[in-house]
């Protein structure tokens, strides 16, 4: 799986580089950091273009590859960009919060972030099995739809919920954490299922 | 030990199938896979890797059963190249070694950087910059460089200069120097596959027509030349494939089935290979 990571972060980063400029800027601006951890999220879709551009599938079915570690490479991919912009934006929370700069609590803000991350993998989660089965390339109005539907959800509760004190907490929002947590294992869980099993599908 | 196995193997897409494929290659050897474009040997290559699925027969490579899961370890042993090669275009040779460095475990580093100064590819250029010949020395460079017990080609040559072709077919022949090495390769250049090939397979419209150790097709088939009348004595069983020039015909006759007195000229295998796949119609 080694092989297919670093495969899938050269071609990105050396394609993206613009990319990876306004993930930084989005986490370094308030209220942004969001956007840059869906769209850490969205990298494995940057990558199967690139795959389905150069047709690498056809030469990974003849490598040491089976369909399952093809299949958890994508995630895992996602996985590491989403988790590694979470940690910069989280990184960044600190420093303004320090600096006295930061809006709002900084334990609100993490939390932000961890739903937000969480959030963005189960974006990733639903996209991931509709590439598996028709293409990058004929997915892609579902993948906007899904990302955008999501992202402006997250950015109105948010808004409304954490940011304007004035608006009183519902009693089961301490759950929401954990719960959200083990809904997006679940997603999750399933999401890979489906993956594996349409990505064997292809073999014709 | 056969590297390759496949007994009555069977898989139909619409209105195309492969029927009854049975096909070895001996450990050792060099088996040539002839046909014509859409005769199905990409198909045959794409069944042997278990990238398509076969719906009847049985398939061993390195003699292990293709759908077991042994099989994944396998593919470490099998060097494979396709007809083209599908690199991401932003990646160049550095990149390349470190990919395959983390997906074989036999990758050997200084084997693949000795082929591409050997192949005068440029190990920070882009793939993209490539020429197709380049393309396809790299794809080579990869399959010989994980230490492979068997390389899979297919249509490794077509789009290469002549002598490009030849530089790669003398890689492929010292690579069976070794006994337990073996080399499956595709293409419809006939003069490429008899340059090296010992066995030759030709599949035709999805049916293999002929799996033979190429001496004894040539020993088995030649060319024999008469006027039209003449022609008419030969026995039907003993004719393989008739050319009528008009004034005279000529036929790829079975040399067993003729008595002596005719004068019968050494068939090249690519002649071989039309008369059997055209029959009387060339």
């Amino acid at each position: 799986m080694r092989g297919l990571l670093l495969k899938d972060w050269l071609v990105v980063i050396k394609q993206t580089k613009v990319y990876f400029v306004l993930m930084f800027v989005f986490a370094l601006i308030p209220g942004m950091g969001v956007y840059s951890i869906f769209f850490g999220a969205l990298l494995p879709m940057t990558a199967f273009a690139y795959d389905e551009r150069s047709r690498w599938g056809q030469m990974a079915e003849m490598m040491p590859y089976s369909p399952r570690k093809v299949v958890e490479e994508k995630y895992m991919f996602g996985y590491l960009m989403a988790g590694g912009i979470s940690v910069l934006e989280a990184v960044i929370q600190i420093l303004y919060y320090l600096a006295g700069a930061g809006q709002g609590g900084l334990a609100e803000n993490m939390a932000v972030i961890l739903v937000s991350v969480m959030m963005a993998l189960n974006v990733m989660a639903l996209q991931m099995p509709v590439i598996f089965r028709i293409g990058v390339e004929k997915s892609r109005i579902f993948l906007m739809f899904v990302t955008i539907s999501v992202m402006m959800a997250l950015q109105s509760f948010f808004s409304r919920s954490v940011f304007e004190t004035t608006v009183v907490l519902p009693e089961w929002s301490s759950f929401m954490l954990p719960g959200i947590l083990v809904v997006t294992l679940v997603i999750q869980l399933l999401s890979r299922m489906l993956s594996v099993k349409f990505c064997t599908d292809k073999k014709k | 030990m056969n590297a390759i196995e496949m007994k009555h193997v069977s898989k139909t897409y619409g209105s195309f199938a492969i029927k009854d494929l049975n096909l070895t290659l001996p450990e050792g050897c060099i088996l040539g896979l002839v046909g014509e474009n859409g005769a199905g040997k990409s198909t045959t290559i794409g069944l042997l890797m278990h990238a398509v699925l076969k719906e009847a027969g049985e398939i061993k490579v390195l003699g292990v059963d293709n759908t077991s899961k042994e099989f994944q370890d396998v593919r470490e042993d099998v060097g494979i190249v396709l007809d083209e090669a599908y690199f991401p275009e932003v990646l160049n040779g550095r990149d390349v070694n470190k990919i395959m460095k983390y997906t074989y475990k036999n990758w050997e580093e200084e084997t693949f950087f000795r082929y591409l100064t050997q192949f005068g590819i440029e190990r920070q250029k882009m793939f993209k910059e490539y020429s197709k010949g380049m393309k396809m020395k790299l794809a080579i460079a990869v399959a010989l460089s994980h230490r492979a017990r068997l390389l899979i080609l297919d249509e490794a040559t077509s789009g290469l200069d002549p002598i490009v072709r030849d530089e790669i077919l003398d890689i492929f022949n010292e690579f069976t120097r070794e006994e337990n090495h073996s080399v499956l390769i595709s293409s419809h250049i006939v003069s490429d596959l008899e340059k090296i090939c010992d066995y030759v397979a030709f599949l035709h419209q999805g049916t293999l027509v002929l799996h033979e150790e190429k001496d004894r097709l040539q020993e088995t088939y030649g060319i024999l030349r008469l006027g039209r009348k003449e022609a008419e004595d030969i026995p039907k069983e003993a004719i393989a494939g008739v050319r009528d020039n008009g004034y005279y015909k000529e036929m790829l006759v079975k040399r067993r089935l003729l008595p002596g007195n005719y004068t019968i000229e050494r068939a090249g295998i690519e002649e071989i290979i039309l008369y059997l796949a055209r029959g009387e119609q060339i």
